[in-house]
């Protein structure tokens, strides 16, 4: 599957995502849309906004935390993260982000996910932008 | 360069840059399914990690993982700088199977499929075991979490959910001792409140199979098994909880790698050595988690008694329950000398050979069981470890089929259409789950379990004593 900046990558065993766009902000969007597309078996628009913080000190380790977070949201309000909306600069506790989402849909039938992990983890600058790519283990 | 040496049908060395070796068990067809993913290329930076004793291996079901490949297993020695890694467990810490044995026959059952009595079954267990994402309604709450973590499957039967003689059949007890609280965090315990009793998703499930073939008539009469016995297969973990322990402890001993001396070449490797503070934190979040995942399988047990009681008049006994993802301290000896060892088993099985003094009485001669699910829909063994596990593998074994296709191309190449018409024209009922899923998990996304099995057998590592087959699933 594959959406708006973002695609699946093969995995024997799991589902990794690619996700492009402009600034990492924007590539960080797309990545948490097509995490939310696995999640709920589809392409998912959300408006509600909720501000975290990743617990994070590069942009590795934001891609891990934040995949992470959207996994938290999900398995403990059924809030189905599937944007975002902004990204503060990082500090001291941790790395400000507004997440978009919406409850998951009561017919989702996606993959569960466990967690985001590190291996083949990139954060690349490409011409015209950032690529990022996790790999998700379900 | 990594070269690979063939020593006889059922093992290939991995003949390592720096001079050492790791060991393969696969026959040619297996192994060319390992060349195609990064499953070698694992094996051998686990080869490199500090303090390894004997080589690094990897069972005939082995594909890519992440740090560790699944079907791995390697040991560490702390009098010799060896580490332990939650990369060589895995999120789903203490994922595992067991097998519960029926006092009912499948023939005298008569319609198999859609309207017979293990559809029946099956909707009722499915009325009990809430699967899929997330928390459900289990009747297990956040008061209840200290019990689940600190005293595992005990904690369930001490409910009154199970019977004392089960947790004589679980590995170590259906307890790990050392479970740490402080060790695990805020987020952990808010993902694994609720969870306790539900079977989640992925490639989880609840089959309800029959013994098509006994191969070992002595100890299928130990074990308590006979030809067309209706016997319950169940596979989880410890869910969310165990997947926030793993991420929790990646994370800090990836931050604390250049302090703790280990230069990783995938973070997913990240370890500390035995005997710091970072590997002892490790080792009591995860004896949590392994307690949390045996409560569970022991909550959904009792689940599955009820089911049975109701839909069949039967009763079901724990004939075994296994461990995949574990590192645990165990002796071995080790050139004449004996040695406490921490042994990874990451999507592998221990295997523990007769005599060994961790087994039950009433089992010790035989050898511990283990318990081989192949793919859904396909067929799954009952074996016995063996001494040649433990001279070679420290007493381990494959854990399952071991997947072959990606969930990506399983969903490019299947119709869930297609799958449920072959599962039904085999006679094999389905519920739960999703569509998606159902394609994800087809059997022709894993390696063929009666070949996996055979790699075993042939090597030694396991006597073979039944054959099962599915009747009835209920996915996760």
């Amino acid at each position: 599957m594959a959406g708006n900046g973002w695609r699946f990558l093969a995995h024997t065993a799991d589902v990794g995502i690619e996700a492009r766009g402009p600034d990492l902000r924007a590539a960080l969007d797309r990545l948490v849309a097509g995490l939310a597309a696995l999640l709920a078996g589809a392409p998912v628009e959300g408006a509600e906004e909720r501000p975290v913080l990743v617990d994070a000190r590069d942009r590795e380790e934001l891609v891990v935390g934040l995949v992470d977070e959207c996994v938290y949201r999900l398995e403990v309000d059924g809030w189905l993260a599937t944007g975002v909306a902004g990204l503060g600069a990082p500090g001291p506790g941790g790395w400000p982000v507004r997440l978009r989402g919406r409850p998951l849909p009561p017919d989702a039938e996606g993959t569960p996910v466990k967690a985001a992990t590190w291996g083949g983890l990139s954060v690349r600058e490409e011409a015209g932008g950032v690529v990022i790519a996790v790999y998700v283990d379900t | 360069m990594t070269k690979l040496d063939r020593i006889d049908p059922w093992r290939v060395a991995l003949r390592l840059p720096g001079g050492g070796e790791a060991r393969v068990y696969a026959d040619d067809t297996l192994l060319a399914a390992m060349r195609r993913d990064r499953c070698l290329d694992q094996l051998a930076r686990v080869a490199a990690l500090p303090g390894l004793v004997g080589p690094a291996m990897a069972m005939p079901d082995a594909h890519q993982g992440y740090g560790f490949p699944i079907g791995g297993v390697a040991a560490f020695d702390p009098e010799d700088g060896g580490v332990v890694s939650p990369g060589g467990v895995g999120f789903d810490i203490n994922c595992g199977v067991r097998l519960l044995a029926t006092d009912v026959e499948a023939g005298p059952l008569g319609a198999r499929g859609d309207g017979g009595p293990l559809a029946d079954l099956a909707e009722a267990v499915l009325r009990r075991v809430p699967v899929g994402h997330g928390k459900r309604r289990t009747g297990v709450g956040r008061a209840d979490l200290a019990g689940v973590l600190r005293d595992g499957a005990a904690w369930a039967v001490g409910r009154g959910l199970g019977e004392e003689a089960d947790l004589a059949r679980v590995e170590s007890g259906g307890r790990l001792a050392g479970a740490d609280l402080d060790a695990v965090s805020a987020r952990a315990r808010e993902r694994g409140a609720g969870q306790v009793g539900t079977l989640g998703g992925g490639n989880h499930f609840i089959e309800v199979q029959r013994v098509e073939r006994v191969l070992d008539e002595e100890a299928a009469r130990r074990l308590g098994l006979a030809v067309d016995q209706v016997v319950v297969l169940l596979h989880t973990g410890s869910r969310g909880f165990g997947h926030q322990v793993c991420t929790d402890h990646v994370r800090e001993l990836g931050r604390a790698a250049g302090r703790l001396g280990l230069r990783l070449p995938d973070r997913q490797l990240a370890a500390a050595p035995l005997g710091s503070p970072e590997a002892r934190a490790y080792l009591g979040a995860m004896a949590a988690a392994a307690n949390f995942a045996w409560a569970n399988r022991q909550v959904i047990t009792h689940r599955v008694r009820e089911a049975l009681a109701e839909v069949l008049g039967a009763r079901a006994r724990v004939v075994w329950d296994v461990a995949h993802n574990l590192a645990k301290m165990e002796t071995h000896r080790v050139d004449g000398r004996v040695r406490r060892l921490c042994v990874h088993r990451k999507g592998a099985t221990r295997a523990f050979g007769p005599g060994h003094p961790e087994l039950p009485p009433e089992l010790r001669d035989l050898g511990q069981p283990v318990l081989i699910p192949g793919s859904m829909g396909t067929a799954s063994y009952v074996a016995l470890g063996t001494e040649t596990a433990m001279a070679e593998t420290w007493g381990s074994v494959c854990h399952g089929a071991g997947r072959v296709r990606s969930r990506t191309a399983a969903r490019k190449e299947l119709s869930p259409d297609g799958v449920l018409r072959r599962l039904a024209r085999a006679g094999v009922v389905v519920r739960g789950g999703s569509r998606r899923g159902l394609v994800e998990e087809a059997p022709e996304a894993y390696k063929d379990v009666d070949r996996v099995v055979a790699v075993v057998a042939g090597a030694g590592l396991a006597r073979l004593v039944a054959r099962l087959v599915p009747l009835a699933v209920v996915k996760g």
